[in-house]
């Protein structure tokens, strides 16, 4: 079920916040020993908030669509007198004493927080094997990653514990879990929703969106927790355009950028659909691929090295990934940071080009479908390929640019597993992209790829 | 190439030589695509994150 199937249920009167937040925590409880979600469920103040929410609709009060929804929140997400862990032991015993502005949007929205989601440590990573909460599970095979950061709050999503949970996204970190995991995640673009009390990662790059069941799902979310917030100094004043998709999308003549080096089968698949709405496909080769993923790594290995110092005294506290990477961002010279940032500049200028020629743009959201956990490499085109560099090839790009981008659940690899389509647009441009991505989804149908037990 | 074990002694990271080691095909494979983009780049690029001033005050 969706979040606006249980909405619509939610308001006919067929069932209940409570009955909903119930379910939620049984399926937590039932699931979260072999998946590894969650490291906090917030059961008690869920069933609380629940019924206060039942209580507003019986008033009348209807606060919209995630009014009574049971949702997550990444363990990133400063919350008021709830652990908050950053999925790292340096963070072991936080809990602030405030709430981040996403937080405090849904809960104007009237959802209904269930708990914290596993992360990969310190949102640096893309598998969530975590070494101090224990490695995410994928639920098509708990053998193979959940793909990271927000590892645990794809998982959440689709293993069905929660109708929506918040992701940050720094080089993939929404849209790789998605894509691995078979559910929708959206990386808005950057300033759209405020990153005031997420830990920061990298300044420039940190995205804050959702991971959802459904496209319109996402829209959804989005709405309600994008806007201008002061508080965030990259926080865009851009007024929030209604992004939900109609029920019945067209989009004839649209031109839908085909990535030419993306030679797997997500992508031509996708293009053949595409073709069959009506849309105009466009070959394009991205400029500067390559540079572009480079600019992206090293930036952020010199950011999150320069947010983590004051800790790098605790080196036994970070584990072995995560410490090898702060450690490579800490012998980066400070020219070559300055000067990536002018690459940037120029590689943002190239890739403007792009969009005079297209509407929006397919990758396949990751080359490959999740790998085993603790698996290092994978093959790609004869090449085996560092499992991190391979699963950001299409995305890391996007969080350079800025631009939003959304990944979609798009069929099954030969072993059964979840992959995910790309589709990204111009700035600001989400209604843009969702809108393509809603009626991708409506031609495969919403429950096309869903996990089941 | 760079001499990464020293850049890391001088900076007193306290990673030991053998984490230097394990770590420095990633930073060499990274300069290796950077490295060439970057000298080509017009004398004037500016960083693509630059400094705004604060709003003019204007009375």
């Amino acid at each position: 079920m969706t979040m606006q199937e249980a909405g619509r249920l939610l308001r006919a009167g067929k069932c209940s916040s409570l009955e909903l937040t119930q379910e939620s925590l049984v399926r937590i409880r039932r699931l979260n020993p072999k998946l590894n979600a969650f490291i906090t469920v917030t059961a008690d103040s869920a069933l609380a908030r629940a019924r206060s929410m039942d209580r507003e609709l019986a008033e009348g009060r209807d606060r919209g669509p995630l009014h009574g929804i049971p949702v997550a929140l990444k363990d990133v997400f400063a919350t008021r007198g709830v652990l908050t862990t950053c999925g790292s032991r340096i963070f072991a015993d936080h809990v602030p004493d405030y709430d981040a502005a996403v937080v405090e949007r849904l809960d104007q929205a009237g959802a209904v927080v269930a708990g914290k989601t596993n992360m990969h440590e310190l949102a640096y990573g893309i598998t969530s094997a975590n070494p101090h909460y224990g490695a995410v599970r994928n639920p098509w095979d708990t053998d193979r990653v959940a793909g990271g950061s927000s590892g645990g709050s794809a998982v959440a999503v689709a293993a069905g514990m929660v109708f929506m949970a918040m992701g940050s996204d720094t080089g993939g970190s929404i849209r790789i879990p998605a894509s691995f995991c078979g559910v929708a995640g959206l990386k808005p673009t950057y300033g759209r929703v405020s990153r005031y009390g997420v830990l920061p990662l990298d300044f420039s790059l940190d995205h804050i969106g959702p991971v959802t069941r459904s496209v319109r799902d996402a829209a959804l979310a989005l709405e309600a927790v994008a806007g201008h917030d002061p508080r965030d100094p990259a926080s865009s004043r851009n007024p929030v355009a209604a992004c939900v998709p109609a029920g019945s999308v067209g989009l004839d003549g649209l031109r839908v950028g085909i990535e030419q080096t993306d030679s797997s089968p997500v992508l031509q698949r996708a293009a053949e659909t595409a073709g069959k709405l009506g849309m105009r496909l466009v070959p394009v080769t991205l400029p500067g691929l390559e540079e572009i993923n480079a600019v992206g790594r090293l930036l952020l290995l010199v950011e999150a090295a320069a947010v983590l110092e004051s800790s790098m005294a605790r080196r036994a506290d970070f584990g072995g990934d995560v410490l090898a990477l702060l450690d490579q961002g800490r012998l980066i010279p400070a020219t070559d940071y300055v000067n990536a940032q002018r690459l940037r500049r120029v590689l943002c200028e190239q890739f403007a080009a792009v969009w005079r020629d297209v509407d929006c743009l397919f990758t396949s959201a990751t080359p490959m479908p999740a790998p085993k956990i603790g698996q290092p490499a994978v093959e790609l085109n004869g090449r085996s390929v560092d499992v991190r560099l391979a699963a950001t090839r299409f995305t890391r790009p996007f969080n350079v640019l800025g631009v939003p981008a959304v990944s979609i659940p798009w069929g099954l690899s030969p072993e059964g597993l979840p992959l995910g389509l790309q589709i990204a647009g111009r700035s600001f441009d989400e209604a843009g992209i969702l809108a393509v991505a809603a009626a991708m989804e409506d031609s495969a149908g919403v429950d096309a790829v869903r996990w089941r037990e | 190439m760079r001499n990464w074990k020293t850049i890391a002694n001088g900076f007193g990271t306290g990673a030991s030589g053998a984490e230097v080691e394990q770590i420095a095909p990633a930073l060499e494979a990274l300069e290796a695509v950077l490295r060439p983009a970057i000298a080509a780049l017009p004398q004037g690029t500016e960083p693509a994150v630059v400094f705004a001033p604060p709003p003019e005050d204007v009375r």
